[in-house]
């Protein structure tokens, strides 16, 4: 017996592919985490540096209401040097005229110099200066009539938090690594326990065929064989050794068990990953923030007491000071993470207090407590205590929870693809491909081998099976003769074609939530047209640009071959992307997204192609249904990580990343694809007098007109311009939540979809569901006009979402069944007509909206909208009822 | 490309304002009792103004209003870039009033020092005009005043005290009621004074009714008669333990009053100078805005505090001036 050994190649490749994604999404959920520490950090520095500058602010505004000009001023210079001692990291600090020229200064000239010029350029006030070493902050002095006398300059020397910076980065890794370790190591487990039948499978199959070629006795029998890919192993066997087959079934999809196991798996450890890795680093922070806190909390004490000497000084009483918690309370208006300030008397009293105390426990248990004495004259009056947010860092990261929850969705959905893809490429093809081999074997043509791309188990598998054919080949023809000529069966799938596009719509779509925004910031005004209607042209044009090179592009696709069209198509959208974010021009944005039209029109067309080349009539609907679901996961995942990153890492970054992922796609494709080289499907060829064709029926006519065009129009018109736009100019929303916003529309697509189909085919009510489709957007739009809020967005957009799952498929199924009695249309022509010409609600969605809004805002806009949504919608079901009644009516006189 | 263009734009414009900078300017002062904080403040806005080159001509009323005409004369003849007139009288004299027209032709005029512009018929709104003036005012809006009080304390009832033969006094007074009719900020006593009677008696009188009906402040508008006997009133209410709010410095600087809130002379003379520096950089000076000042001096006498045991809260004594200055200069 022949043991033969296995390298367990399989599960390293999902081993693989568990580590991407989590990877993926620990990575980027301790980014979200690390950039909300930082801003965290960063806000309790700015409130530190603010206190100081109020300071001196107030006391230098103070001498210049009596009267005092700036440079008379000569109490500043001891100001400035209370300000540059009350931190070690202040470099130096200065006041200058309107002229910039400095009045006076302490410190550290020579390190200001390079942040002081660049102040001088545009001197601002309240902004913060960032250079690489340093942060410029600065303030405007105003005098009794709100002019501006001069600035307060400060410098502060960033080099302790860069060092600061890369330990907390360094321990941030250090965890996320650990926990990504043993989560890899739990999942390959797991995975392992999950696939040994199939792996134990596999080992009998290849013993078997070995123990086949070495002329030994194999214990698999028809009795033993549990897989229909082990029973076909049976029959080749009988094959082999002479016997007679009995009749054999058609073949059958072969399936795996515990894929769906294989990626719950995944998701679950997805989940536990982020979530422990995020309570790890909040740890982390917490501590990291502490000394932060304390300065903080020692900087305001300082001032508290310092302001108390001033009125003590002046001959107010202790006891009769009045009105400090209204000073308190407007430092606490400005700094939230400040829950309590107060002044705490000897026997424990507290006065002038600010914030609430909501329970008994001592204060050191309900807050990060911080006291400090009031010492005056040598007696001890009073302690300063001041009582900050023990859950601040939790609170904010709260903040970024959806944004977590959006990674983890998103971490889901490419596990999805990822193990659905090598699931299918590793296994469920290839074992395919195994029975078709031995089913023509059967029947007597021994010409076809296996194509093994790989030495795992499968691939051995097809080895011996392949040196088995070659025995047969020559048996029949005699050993040795050449004339024996193999073909090699290549492995592809319908499955294959996810990933890239995934990746391609994952990118493009990385700027959906902030695409009009951006185009915003390089508005130019072009004369006759609106600024709503001028930002709207670079999506109207794409959308132009897209569905004009569709045909063209689609003929290029069939000529040379889909693997080179896709990596054409993807390399075109990278380098557009990448444009996108390099232009600072409205013009040359304009041509940079046309050209990016371009590339995506042929990995969109190449795609749909791969689908045809793979289905026949039979599953077409079954593949049509596989390409749109890849498209708007794609779709929803790049919106919400575009938004993510966008308020992170800024438009152009993003811009790049994305190009980035369709280079990606452009690489998956040249590794995985096979160039077969022509499509062998026939093409569809449209000619014009298709088209007058078409045009005549007024079924076509209808249901493009009413129903098809207007869903468009909201898709690009509402969803793609005016969601961005009104989420962030009229809500004051970040982008992330205009992206999360946005996931939905894709969400509802690819959850409600499949569903729909069901149920529109079970009751056959294809016109109702398109008509209720139709209402439903309307209603939405009418949702957000009465609840103009972000719940209003959400909701309009899930509504819209489910009218087009519910409504848009019908469309076509009805559209062919009532063209079908036009012998001069195929059903191939009459769906590439009228997916063409949709897409001229693509184009004119943007425009319109933009011009709706231009002229009534916002809100009645969304009213006008869904006025027009609903009028569609009562449009095609006054004429699909009529026309119905028409129909049977004709079919009875008939009779 | 457009990154290379823009410095040698940016020398053409330095070429250009260095041209204009050689250019100087003559500014007409004609003022009441000579050179005050005002002109000083005046003056220095100007001065300090690099793209300037000012010469000011100072010209005297010395408090007689017969010499006015002969300045109007001198400044048509002269034709200065600017005219500077300080308080109602020169104003008014040199500019006219609203109803007879500009006195100057083209000639800018920027007054300082004229409490209620308005009443003084030099204009009869203070945006948008249409005269070929501008100014500023050193009159505290008795709504800021009034604001001023709230932020003292838990005040509801004022008493007011005042002149009844001072036609100024009755006018503060009563738009102090129209205010706050409007508002309801405070309840409102008005304790009108003949000043033909002895002013003890009456006081006291006034100040008992006062207490008895509720008023917990004080309350002495800019009334000269009142102001001279301040001393009086300053009695009575220390010993009810009152506080005296005061329109004007006098009082407060004397002690007679807790606290007041005022315009200073030199800053208003810093505004009047930025008005007539936008002026002179080439805004018509119809299109510039007549205003008081956006932050006034809050001042307050320790001593009076102590005398009443009444403190006001930290946030007003940090902005405040200190009286007496020994305690401040601590």
């Amino acid at each position: 017996m022949t043991q033969v050994k296995f390298q367990n190649r399989l599960i390293n490749k999902l081993g693989l592919a568990l580590a991407v994604v989590l990877v993926f999404s620990v990575a980027l959920s301790s980014f979200l985490n690390y950039s909300t520490f930082q801003k965290n950090y960063r806000q309790l520095l700015q409130d530190r540096v603010q206190i100081v500058l109020d300071d001196t602010r107030f006391a230098v505004e103070y001498g210049l209401g009596l009267g005092l000009k700036l440079d008379e001023q000569t109490q500043i210079g001891a100001l400035l040097t209370k300000a540059l001692e009350s931190d070690e990291n202040i470099d130096a600090v200065m006041v200058v005229n309107n002229q910039s020229e400095v009045l006076f200064e302490r410190g550290n000239m020579e390190s200001a110099r390079e942040g002081l010029l660049r102040w001088q350029q545009s001197p601002t006030s309240g902004e913060v200066v960032e250079l690489d070493h340093q942060l410029v902050f600065s303030m405007a002095l105003t005098n009794s009539f709100d002019q501006a006398a001069g600035y307060l300059v400060l410098f502060y020397d960033q080099s302790e938090y860069s060092v600061f910076q890369r330990g907390v980065t360094e321990k941030l890794i250090q965890y996320a690594g650990m926990v990504v370790g043993v989560a890899i190591l739990c999942g390959l487990l797991i995975i392992y326990l999950i696939l040994r039948p199939t792996l134990h499978s596999l080992s009998r199959m290849l013993t078997s065929l070995s123990q086949l070629q070495e002329g030994e006795k194999s214990r698999l029998t028809r009795k033993t064989a549990t897989t229909r890919t082990e029973q076909q192993v049976v029959a080749l066997q009988k094959l082999y050794q002479g016997e007679s087959i009995p009749e054999q079934e058609k073949e059958e999809d072969v399936k795996v068990k515990g894929n769906l196991l294989i990626l719950a798996t995944t998701i679950t450890l997805i989940v536990v990953a982020t979530v422990v890795s995020a309570w790890l680093q909040l740890g982390v922070f917490k501590q990291e923030l502490r000394p932060q806190e304390q300065k903080k909390a020692l900087e305001i004490s300082n001032q508290i007491a310092e302001n108390i000497d001033y009125l003590l000084d002046i001959g107010v009483p202790f006891d009769r000071i009045r009105g400090l918690e209204q000073e308190f309370r407007a430092l606490q208006s400005t700094q939230t993470d400040l829950q309590l300030i107060a002044l705490q008397m000897s026997d424990g009293q507290l006065r002038h207090q600010s914030g609430d105390i909501l329970s008994s426990k001592p204060l050191e248990q309900q807050f990060n407590l911080y006291r400090q004495p009031i010492l005056y004259e040598g007696e001890m009056l009073a302690d300063v205590v001041i009582g900050i947010d023990p859950q601040a860092m939790e609170e904010s990261l709260k903040e970024i929870s959806f944004d977590i929850l959006a990674v983890i969705a998103v971490a889901g959905l490419l596990a999805g693809e990822l193990i659905l893809f090598i699931v299918s490429y590793t296994i469920t093809t290839p074992m395919i491909s195994l029975q078709r081999i031995i089913q023509k074997a059967i029947r007597g043509d021994f010409s076809q081998v296996m194509d093994i791309s790989f030495k795992d188990e499968v691939g051995m598998l097809g080895s011996k099976l392949n040196q088995l054919m070659g025995n047969l080949r020559n048996r029949v023809t005699g050993a040795g003769n050449p004339s024996g000529k193999t073909r090699v069966l290549k492995s592809s799938s319908l499955n294959f074609v996810r990933p890239p596009l995934f990746l391609l719509v994952f990118s493009e779509s990385m700027s959906l939530s902030f695409f009009p925004i951006y185009v915003e910031s390089m508005y130019e005004p072009i004369a006759g047209l609106s600024k709503s209607l001028v930002i709207s042209l670079p999506i109207s044009a794409f959308m132009a640009i897209w569905a004009l090179s569709l045909p063209m592009a689609g003929q290029w696709s069939d000529n040379v071959g889909r693997r080179k069209a896709f990596i054409i198509g993807a390399l075109l959208t990278a380098v557009g992307l990448a444009a996108s974010g390099f232009v600072d021009n409205f013009y040359h944005l304009l041509v940079v997204r046309c050209f990016t039209a371009v590339g995506y029109a042929i990995v969109f067309i190449t795609a749909q192609g791969l689908v045809t080349d793979n289905t026949d009539s039979s599953n077409r609907t079954k593949g049509m249904a596989t390409f749109l679901s890849g498209f708007f996961s794609g779709l929803l995942c790049g919106a919400a990580i575009g938004g993510i990153l966008a308020d992170r890492i800024g438009f152009d970054a993003t811009f790049y990343l994305s190009a980035a992922m369709s280079l990606a796609s452009a690489l998956f494709v040249a590794q995985f694809f096979t160039n077969k080289g022509r499509s062998d499907a026939p093409p569809t060829k449209l000619a014009w007098q298709d088209f007058a064709v078409l045009m005549k029926n007024r079924y076509f006519l209808v249901i493009t007109l009413f129903s098809a065009i207007p869903a468009k129009i909201t898709l690009t018109g509402f969803l793609y311009y005016a969601v961005p736009l009104y989420m962030q100019l009229n809500l004051f929303e970040s982008q992330s939540s205009t992206g999360r916003i946005l996931m939905a529309y894709g969400l509802a697509i690819i959850l409600v979809t499949p569903l729909s189909a069901r149920i529109v085919d079970h009751y056959d009510q294809k016109k109702l569901f398109i008509c209720l489709g139709g209402m439903m957007a309307g209603v939405a739009l009418v949702a957000l006009y009465l609840v103009p809020s972000i719940h209003g967005v959400l909701l309009a957009i899930l509504l819209i979402g489910i009218g087009h799952a519910i409504g848009v498929a019908p469309q076509l199924s009805l559209l062919t069944e009532l063209t079908q009695d036009d012998v001069r249309l195929s059903t191939g022509k009459v769906v590439g007509i009228y997916r063409m010409t949709e897409r001229v609600g693509n184009m004119a969605g943007p425009i319109l909206a933009a011009a709706l809004i231009a002229a009534l805002g916002f809100n009645v806009a969304f009213l006008w909208f869904a006025g027009f949504l609903f009028i569609n919608a009562v449009i095609m079901l006054v004429f699909l009822t009529v026309s119905t009644l028409v129909r049977r009516k004709a079919v009875e006189v008939m009779r | 490309m457009t990154r290379a263009v823009k410095p040698i734009i940016g020398l053409l414009l330095l070429l250009v304002s260095t041209v204009g900078f050689a250019d100087p300017k003559t500014v007409f002062m004609v003022l009441w009792r000579g050179e005050t904080d005002a002109e000083r403040g005046f003056m220095d806005y100007l001065q300090s103004q690099n793209d300037l080159d000012i010469e000011f001509v100072i010209t005297n009323a010395n408090k007689d209003k017969a010499t006015i005409p002969g300045f109007v004369e001198q400044i048509r003849q002269q034709q200065p870039d600017l005219v500077y007139t300080f308080g109602t009288t020169v104003s008014l004299s040199v500019a006219g009033s609203q109803a007879a027209g500009d006195n100057l032709g083209d000639i800018p005029l920027v007054f300082n020092i004229v409490s209620d512009p308005i009443g003084a018929g030099l204009v009869t709104r203070f945006e948008q005009h249409d005269r070929n003036l501008t100014g500023a005012s050193h009159l505290v809006p008795l709504a800021t005043q009034l604001n001023a009080i709230a932020d003292l304390g838990e005040f509801s009832h004022i008493a007011v005290f005042f002149n009844q033969e001072e036609k100024n006094s009755q006018l503060q007074v009563s738009k102090l009621q129209s205010i706050l009719d409007e508002s309801k900020q405070f309840k409102l006593t008005r304790f009108a004074i003949d000043s033909d009677r002895p002013l003890l008696p009456q006081l006291t009188s006034y100040v008992d009714q006062a207490v008895k009906t509720g008023v917990d402040i004080f309350y002495l508008p800019s009334d000269s008669y009142m102001i001279s006997n301040g001393e009086l009133l300053a009695d009575l209410a220390g010993k009810l333990g009152l506080a005296i709010f005061s329109a004007t410095e006098g009082p407060v600087k004397s002690g007679n009053a807790l606290v007041g809130l005022v315009s200073k002379y030199y800053l208003v003379g810093n505004f009047a100078g930025f008005k007539a520096a936008q002026i002179l950089r080439g805004t018509p000076a119809k299109d510039i805005p007549i205003e008081t000042l956006k932050r006034f001096n809050f001042m307050v006498n320790m001593d009076v505090a102590k005398a009443i045991d009444f403190y006001p809260p930290a946030t007003v004594l940090r902005n405040s001036a200190i009286y007496p200055q020994a305690v401040a200069a601590q």
